[in-house]
């Protein structure tokens, strides 16, 4: 794969621990193959179509890679798409062995790959919007990133579904950061 | 990268995993703390896993058939004959032992008599070798294990979809991760630790030879060897193992046969 630097940041140090810690049914193992596909999906592409790639790293929000260059026309694209396509691909042929621990780990790679492909900068979803949209995709992705917001907000206090608007809680920070 | 960033990052590992060195019990009620909150409304083990067996529905094949193997795993002998017997019914199996005369339904405690009512569909099914539908008084007293509610019974059950017959030689209750899980009886800790289809467990024996497990819990308070009373936390609820939800598995058995637990408790 060439020189890739891996990096770690302390408030990325501070989530993994964080997830160690709270992990008992082994889940955060089972993310790691789905997480480094997805990674590895836009690498790949990245370097297929002349982007250097300058360190990958797990901060605060999650694997963020440092890329040289502009995203645009097919390179841009597929560089983009390749990450969601790798890991539905690698979601689909975890179901091949008939094992829990690989079913589960595809289920992981489903869910994180559709959750990408949400229209929020910067998530893989965002950028392809941005790519399609150009300036308008800031306005529409947080757009998008507000509603989720209170859709989640109505149905943690309807439902009680906490986690779901933390997450969503996460997502709209991280579109604030990013614009 | 700055060695600063790298020294910190060090830093807070080594915090985190320190703390949970130094402080396992603390450390442990809040990991079970924080982990009741996020179960409480998705159970998200579920939801991957149904995404994964979505797969094959989405590409156009059968859906994956849903993993019982739950239930299949809790016990060695899996394998069910499903050999007619010519009829023989569990009501008279129960109740002719050693020449008795035959108990009449109506005699029988109220669990006892609406289980065995339950069971009359598999009437043709002789039952597993190491299993009695016979109802024996305890000879100690005892407690709930977990504040739960039972979810799927001992005996004989139907799979709801694909119809096959499996026999399941406990009962499970559904509760929230993370509920604590109490001793039925006084007795010692057999086994406290790991097993790939009963995930985290223990087993307790108690006087007379009976012997009760508990499977699937997150966090053991447990060991070999441990005496314990009726009632005291031994382990919270957990969905270690071969599930796909935190529940309680519970496993009642006297002189190495499995009875029904409800009998006693549901």
């Amino acid at each position: 794969m060439g020189r890739v630097k891996w990096l770690i940041t302390p408030a990325g140090a501070l989530l993994l621990s964080i997830g160690i810690f709270l992990d008992e049914s082994n889940l955060l193992l089972m993310l790691v193959p789905a997480v480094l596909i997805h990674e590895c999906g836009h690498i790949l592409f990245l370097k297929l179509f002349g982007y250097e790639i300058r360190s990958v790293g797990i901060g605060a929000f999650g694997l963020e890679i440092d890329y040289t260059g502009y995203l645009e026309g097919l390179g841009g694209f597929a560089s983009i798409a390749a990450g969601p396509l790798f890991g539905l691909i690698y979601g689909a042929c975890c179901q091949i062995p008939s094992k829990e621990f690989w079913n589960i780990s595809g289920g992981m790679s489903i869910a994180l790959s559709l959750f990408n492909l949400l229209p929020v900068i910067p998530l893989d979803g965002g950028r392809l919007l941005m790519l399609i949209a150009g300036e308008r995709g800031k306005c529409i992705s947080r757009g998008i990133s507000m509603a989720i917001f209170a859709i989640a907000a109505i149905l943690s206090v309807a439902k009680g579904w906490i986690s779901l608007l933390i997450m969503a809680s996460w997502l709209l920070i991280y579109n604030l950061r990013n614009i | 990268m700055k060695r600063k960033n790298i020294l910190l990052a060090a830093v807070i590992i080594a915090a985190v995993f320190g703390f949970r060195g130094l402080f396992p019990d603390t450390a442990n009620n809040i990991k079970a703390a924080i982990a009741g909150v996020f179960s409480r409304d998705i159970d998200y083990k579920e939801v991957f896993s149904d995404l994964g067996n979505a797969v094959p529905a989405f590409l156009g094949r059968e859906e994956k058939e849903e993993d019982y193997t739950e239930v299949l795993k809790s016990d060695e002998s899996f394998i069910i004959d499903y050999a007619q017997s010519g009829g023989e019914r569990l009501m008279s199996e129960m109740a002719m032992a050693e020449g008795e005369e035959p108990i009449s339904l109506a005699e029988l405690p109220d669990a006892v008599a609406a289980f065995l009512e339950s069971q009359q569909q598999y009437a043709d099914l002789d039952l597993p070798e190491n299993v009695s539908y016979e109802y024996l008084s305890l000879p100690f007293e005892k407690c709930a294990p977990v504040a739960g509610y039972n979810s799927s019974g001992f005996g004989y059950r139907t799979h709801p979809i694909h119809g096959d017959v499996r026999f399941h030689y406990g009962t499970d209750f559904a509760a929230w991760s993370g509920e604590n899980i109490y001793a039925f009886a006084d007795g010692v800790v057999t086994h406290a630790g790991w097993s790939d289809s009963y995930g985290n467990y223990i087993t307790i024996e108690h006087s007379d030879g009976w012997e009760s497990l508990y499977a699937h819990c997150s966090i053991l308070y447990v060991e070999n060897g441990d005496a314990v009373c009726a009632g005291d936390k031994i382990a919270l609820v957990g969905d270690t193992g071969m599930v796909t939800g935190p529940h309680l598995h519970f496993e009642l058995s006297h002189e190495g046969i499995y009875t029904n637990p409800e009998y006693y408790w549901g």
